[in-house]
């Protein structure tokens, strides 16, 4: 299936609950995507994981066929299940909102690893410190 | 209800957190346009982490727009983001039933007519109609390749014909040639969606299809159904793929049997006919539309 590649859209949605509403409709509905045919695929693929927010990288052919991958869930949101938060904190210099442990950092990193740009687990757990750090999430 | 839409340009190492904070700030989804190159039409996509990535994020329209701006416009500065947001409000459109517009009647050849479910046609008395919706497999019939292949088939299939399709995608060219009145119509793709969506759209046709995940060769996935004699093979797939099994693809042919071949550029088209060519079919046909080819083959 040769074919010329007209986008590459990553969609950070919740699980079980794409719907034609943004961003799911302006998103798509530009390349003119079937959105209830991806609407439905999505939510039938993520039906087990609902609560979190699952990425889908959507890629638009010329002829307006699609296929899309789904992503381990952004490592901002692995983190404030880990720490049981709703939210980062706004004014994270100042404000600590929660502390996790390292090894619960590790099994996240170990979770993102292959959407990651990180050559070892260790790189990938300074990666997802970081975004715990930036969050007001304390780790040791 | 109409939303207002928040939108920015940022970097690759920053695309997750910026996505993250404005997931945050409005409290629902986002989406985020990312950079990619395409080696050549045969490649997947690569991403490209040295482009610019664009973070949309959406408020309702009565919705605090200058208080989400405020806050999203700190907690970037706050992670070391410089990121200019911009915000505009975003026609109101029925998300669900807009893209439809892209899709027409489109007519194929002299008598393939494709319809998608919310178009009607007044068909002639001799239209082969086919019943098509877009979705997850290539085959629309807007592409090049396919609409070669559809009047290709409307030329080369004849009643009683047994005809394969390698690489059916979404099973446009397998219900064509059932319509033409092929007597069997076997289908194969190694991709276990493009089987899925070819039996759904054979059902919507009323057409019968034995499709399976599988490939000729050693990953032919029937039993009963035969490896060989078919008197037309239609492979849309990619010049690679095509020279790659070539010799199981003229082992696949009847004597007389026509082998139709596209997705293939027009800098491998000789490598293709080669390919062909050195199986012993003969190359007879080779049309072009756009960079795309068609090349048919017989085998004599």
């Amino acid at each position: 299936m040769a074919k010329k590649i007209r986008a590459v859209i990553t969609l950070q949605i919740e699980a079980g609950k794409a719907n034609p509403a943004p961003p799911v409709g302006p998103a798509l509905g530009q390349h003119g995507i079937n959105i209830m045919g991806f609407c439905k695929e999505y939510n039938e693929k993520t039906s087990s994981q609902a609560g979190m927010v699952v990425p889908a990288e959507i890629t638009v052919y010329e002829d307006r066929s699609f296929t899309f991958v789904l992503k381990t869930p952004p490592a901002s949101d692995l983190l404030k299940k880990a720490a049981g938060i709703e939210k980062g904190s706004r004014a994270q210099k100042r404000e600590k909102v929660a502390t996790i442990k390292r090894d619960q950092v590790q099994k996240i990193a170990e979770m993102k690893m292959k959407d990651l740009n990180a050559n070892d687990i260790e790189a990938a757990m300074r990666m997802v410190e970081g975004t715990a750090r930036s969050m007001g999430i304390e780790v040791n | 209800m109409r939303y207002i839409e928040i939108l920015t340009q940022v970097a690759a190492s920053d695309a997750e957190r910026t996505a993250d904070i404005l997931r945050d700030v409005t409290g629902g989804g986002v989406w985020i346009e990312t950079p990619f190159s395409q080696r050549d039409l045969e490649s997947d996509a690569e991403v490209d982490l040295a482009g610019t990535y664009i973070v949309h994020a959406y408020i309702p329209s009565d919705g605090d727009r200058g208080g989400a701006l405020l806050d999203a416009r700190s907690r970037l500065t706050g992670s070391g983001i410089v990121a200019e947001l911009e915000a505009r409000l975003v026609a109101d459109e029925d998300w669900a039933e807009a893209w439809k517009e892209h899709f027409h009647v489109e007519r194929y050849g002299s008598r393939i007519v494709v319809v998608p479910s919310w178009r009607t046609h007044d068909p002639q008395p001799d239209d082969v109609v086919i019943a098509l919706d877009p979705g997850m497999a290539f085959g629309t019939g807007q592409h090049e390749t396919t609409r070669m292949c559809l009047e290709a088939l409307e030329r080369a299939v004849v009643p009683g014909a047994r005809v394969l399709d390698v690489g059916c995608g979404s099973g446009i060219l397998s219900i064509a040639a059932a319509k033409l009145g092929a007597a069997a119509v076997i289908a194969v793709d190694i991709d276990p969606i493009c089987v899925r969506v070819t039996d759904e759209n054979a059902v919507i046709n009323h057409s019968t299809i034995r499709a399976a995940v599988g490939t000729l060769g050693e990953g032919w996935p029937f039993v009963s159904a035969p490896a060989g004699a078919y008197d037309v093979i239609v492979a849309n797939i990619i010049a690679r793929a095509i020279i790659g099994m070539s010799r199981s693809l003229a082992e696949a042919l009847a004597p007389g049997g026509r082998l139709i071949t596209s997705g293939v550029i027009g800098e491998h088209e000789a490598a293709v006919i080669v390919a062909l060519e050195s199986q012993g079919l003969r190359v007879d046909s080779v049309r072009a539309m756009g960079e795309w080819r068609c090349i048919e083959a017989v085998f004599a």
